[in-house]
């Protein structure tokens, strides 16, 4: 071996006085031993190799083999080469060669030319391109990434041996007879190109006549479309073939098929075969199965793959926003039930809407054309509606839940909350329900009286006489069991208690899953109007409950009820214009004249118009009526019963 | 409860008839003080028809001194009969069909055992003519489960009659009667709204120019 003063001889280079390289090693500290410490000490050898210091003992027993040099035969091969090989002796030599079960192939089926010509024909391709990508498809075992990368079609000039095998093989018979590469049966490549070369000129690839005839029928039919085919692929003379050759493989620049469009060819060829082959009814069956097999939609793999690739090339950062925006869905998701139910809650606490119906108590009444179908009291009236929202749609099921079927256990829990809060109800339902109006359509004020108004609140005015008595009893406990499956109510419920939710979609009517009883069904008066109306009705002459609570007499009962309640605001409000108007003309009265006692006189008693005859000019605009000093005639009105009355007591 | 099906949007209604019918007890058949009268609190269809289909039982509940004041009634007919003398309220409980998946409803009636002082026609009321206090209902069924939906369709109920007579206070006239009431205090009513808006409307524009 060379060393390194052996290399620097050969060059003659001097020797240099090289720093004697000295390995440094540690010293192996004392106490332990040195074999110990390579193992566990600071240097460390990474390969512990073990040295056995024990041989394996030796087996005796088994005798020798004998081995023979044996010719064998591959059956994979397609020639007669016979090879020799060591064997042991005892092992049978006619047995098959181990590696020939591996020599599998795909078993391609394959179509004959009149098969193409009848049923094959496709428009983007010719036969010989379909029999070339058949053979890529037998070479490669249907690899088609390999296939897809071999594929080159037409051969191209340098593939010229291919170029005459493909044409070789084709029964290409012109029409002028000029140039026929028809080589049925006959594909050894030499031959074709020997004939193709020849045949170059005219027709002197017309060899065997006779074979052309046994395949006329086909022949001639493939020569029409051959010949179609070269002239729409645009015709590509062979370097040897004259101009007027219908040769089909010429060369022209390769056409670029991708991956799907071979295979989309490949098992269209293969199902319209399946299908010819298998037409009999007793494969049906095996058909099918053989069919669904080659399922192939290209545009779906272009898809597919297309989104794949896309799927494959996100940078990081796509692939994080992707993650988050996942996570917030699902977390929006999870919340929005979350969500859902504190609304319901709050819905059930608040329950403005119940009591006053989406509208308000003015507009309660205004239930005017209530969808009954006709019908009267004897029939069971059903009343349809339109579909319902998902708000509401989900809500019914819940509050079906709440206070459907649940039980009489629900209403009693229910029952020591309900009361207070239809208390609470009722007097926030006043101005909350001008809120609810806002944000509600008068198609929703229609169901009112039907279901969506339950909480008869008449519990909280206070029963007076014996009757209403009843009622209140009456409609304080089924409201109260009611209430929370209406309090859950769906669209009518969230947009009326809070007004920052959005105003709900419109149903028809809305309806409430429960029984209940029609009398008690009543929209409730709030308690300080009670006695009016009351005494309203009994000047129209109507009982305080309807007699025969059907669907359209209490729609009519609302709807007087409303009326009356608008009646009297309306002529509490002339008659407060008119007192303010009275007052307004008194003052202008007293001013206008001057003389504090007429006038005084004229603003009655409530004046308390003793001597307006102070008279003096400071007081004189407040001439009627010691008005206090410091209201200098202002005309302004409503200060005006106030002092006029203490002024009064006053006095 | 979520396997449970309602018919969305649909509403039914049924109706009833409840209410007491007494007559006085001659003093003899050991009637004392505490048993003047005689009386019936029921629960029926119009027509007396049958409404076992919905209605399973029915609890009456009575005074607290009568024993046993809870009574309830499994089969039709839905009434209890007592003696008694005074009147008071009967809390009236109706237990609907378990198919219909439906929570007890309550109705109160008060007993009426004494007449007022005429009957319709203007005479003092006959001493053994029964006093009678019915009222007319209906239940109303809101997005009934489907099953108990089909049970109330099987079973229609019969109309009501259509005159008012003797024997039925509540007829479809009796409904015409009320409804034209309610028709004419509504015209009434929409009048004076009129009316007074008008007034309203004259005293702003005074206001306002004063």
């Amino acid at each position: 071996m060379a060393t390194g003063n052996d290399v620097r001889e050969i060059f003659q280079l001097k020797a240099s006085d090289q720093v004697k390289r000295v390995h440094k090693t540690e010293r192996k500290p004392d106490g332990i031993s040195r074999e110990l410490y390579g193992l566990i000490g600071n240097n460390v050898s990474t390969v512990a190799f073990n040295n056995p210091t024990y041989k394996p003992k030796l087996n005796v027993s088994k005798k020798a083999v004998n081995w023979t040099w044996r010719p064998f035969v591959n059956p994979s091969r397609d020639d007669d080469l016979i090879l020799h090989h060591w064997e042991k002796t005892r092992t049978d030599p006619n047995e098959e060669y181990r590696f020939y079960k591996f020599n599998k192939s795909i078993n391609l089926i394959s179509f004959s030319p009149e098969e193409y010509t009848s049923h094959l024909k496709d428009p983007d391709w010719t036969m010989e391109e379909t029999s070339y990508l058949w053979d890529l498809c037998r070479r490669f075992d249907l690899r088609w990434v390999v296939i897809q990368d071999r594929y080159e079609w037409p051969p191209q000039e340098a593939d010229r041996l291919a170029l005459q095998y493909y044409n070789g093989n084709n029964l290409v018979i012109s029409e002028n007879g000029a140039n026929a590469t028809k080589k049925e049966g006959e594909d050894t490549p030499m031959k074709d190109a020997t004939a193709a070369v020849s045949g170059s000129g005219d027709s002197s690839v017309k060899t065997t006549p006779g074979v052309d005839t046994s395949t006329t029928t086909g022949a001639t039919t493939a020569a029409t479309t051959t010949a179609a085919t070269t002239t729409a692929s645009g015709s590509k003379p062979t370097a040897a073939t004259a101009s007027t050759s219908k040769t089909v493989a010429n060369i022209t620049p390769a056409k670029t098929r991708s991956m799907e469009d071979l295979k989309h060819r490949y098992y269209t060829v293969n199902r319209i075969l399946t299908k010819i082959r298998m037409s009999d009814a007793s494969q049906a069956v095996e058909k099918a199965q053989l069919l669904s097999s080659m399922a192939y939609d290209k545009n779906r793999e272009i898809e597919r793959k297309k989104n794949l690739e896309i799927l494959n090339t996100r940078t990081p950062e796509q692939i994080e926003e992707e993650e988050a925006l996942y996570l917030e869905a699902r977390r929006i998701d999870q919340n929005e039930k979350k969500i859902t139910r504190e609304r319901e809650n709050l819905l059930r606490l608040l329950n403005t809407r119940d009591i006053y119906g989406p509208g308000g108590p003015t507009s309660a009444g205004l239930a005017g054309q209530v969808g009954v179908a006709g019908g009267g009291p004897g029939t069971g009236i059903i009343i349809p509606s339109n579909s319902i929202t998902i708000p509401s749609s989900s809500s019914p099921s819940a509050s079906g839940a709440a206070g459907g079927a649940g039980g009489s256990s629900h209403s009693s829990a229910n029952g020591p909350l309900s009361p207070s809060v239809g208390k609470g109800g009722a007097a926030a339902a006043t101005p909350a329900s001008a809120a609810a109006a806002s944000g509600s359509t008068p198609k929703k004020r229609k169901k009112a009286p039907k279901g969506s108004v339950q909480a008869d609140d008449s519990a909280p005015p206070t029963p007076t006489t014996a009757t209403s008595g009843g009622n209140a009893l009456k409609g304080s406990s089924s409201s109260n069991h009611r209430r929370p499956s209406n309090a859950s109510d769906g669209p009518g419920g969230p947009s009326s208690a809070s007004a920052a939710l959005p105003p709900p979609v419109v149903k028809k009517e809305k309806l409430t899953p429960g029984a209940y009883l029609r009398s008690q069904k009543m929209t409730p008066i709030v308690s300080t109007k009670q006695q009016r109306v009351q005494s309203a009705l009994v000047t129209l002459g109507l009982p305080f409950k309807p007699a025969m609570p059907t669907a359209t007499v209490m729609a009519k009962w609302d709807q007087v009820q409303s009326n009356i309640v608008t009646l009297l605001d309306i002529k509490k409000q002339a008659d407060k214009l008119e007192s303010d108007l009275k007052v307004v003309k008194m003052r202008r009265g007293s001013l206008g004249s001057g003389s504090s006692g007429s006038s005084s006189a004229v603003a009655s008693a409530a004046t308390g118009g003793t001597g307006g005859s102070a008279g003096s000019a400071s007081l004189g605009s407040n001439a009627d009526g010691n008005f206090g000093v410091k209201r200098e005639g202002t005309g302004d009105e409503s200060g005006t019963p106030g002092p006029v009355k203490k002024k009064k007591r006053k006095e | 409860m979520t396997s449970i099906k309602r018919m969305k949007g649909l509403s039914l209604a049924r109706p009833i008839i409840y209410g007491n019918s007494a007559t006085p007890l001659n003093g003899k058949k050991g009637g004392d003080a505490d048993h003047t009268h005689r009386w019936t609190i029921s629960v029926r269809g119009v027509n007396n028809e049958d409404i076992s289909y919905f209605i399973r039982k029915v609890a009456f509940k009575l005074h607290d001194t009568y024993d046993n004041p809870n009574r309830v009634i499994e089969k039709p007919p839905f009434e209890v009969t007592e003696t008694g003398w005074g009147e008071f309220d009967i809390i009236i409980k109706i237990h609907f069909n378990p198919i219909s998946g439906e929570k007890p409803l309550t109705l109160y009636h008060h007993l009426k055992l004494h007449p007022y002082e005429e009957d319709g026609l203007g005479n003092p009321w006959p001493k053994q003519k029964p006093v009678t206090s019915y009222s007319y209902d209906e239940i109303v069924f809101n997005e009934p489960i489907d099953s108990f939906y089909a049970i109330l369709q099987e079973n229609t109920t019969s109309n009501v009659p259509l005159k008012k007579t003797p024997h039925h206070q509540f007829s479809l006239q009796a409904e015409q009667e009320e409804v034209e009431r309610l028709d004419k205090a509504l015209k009434t009513t929409a009048q004076e709204i009129v009316r007074y808006r008008e007034k309203c409307k004259r005293l702003e524009a005074e206001l306002a120019t004063k």
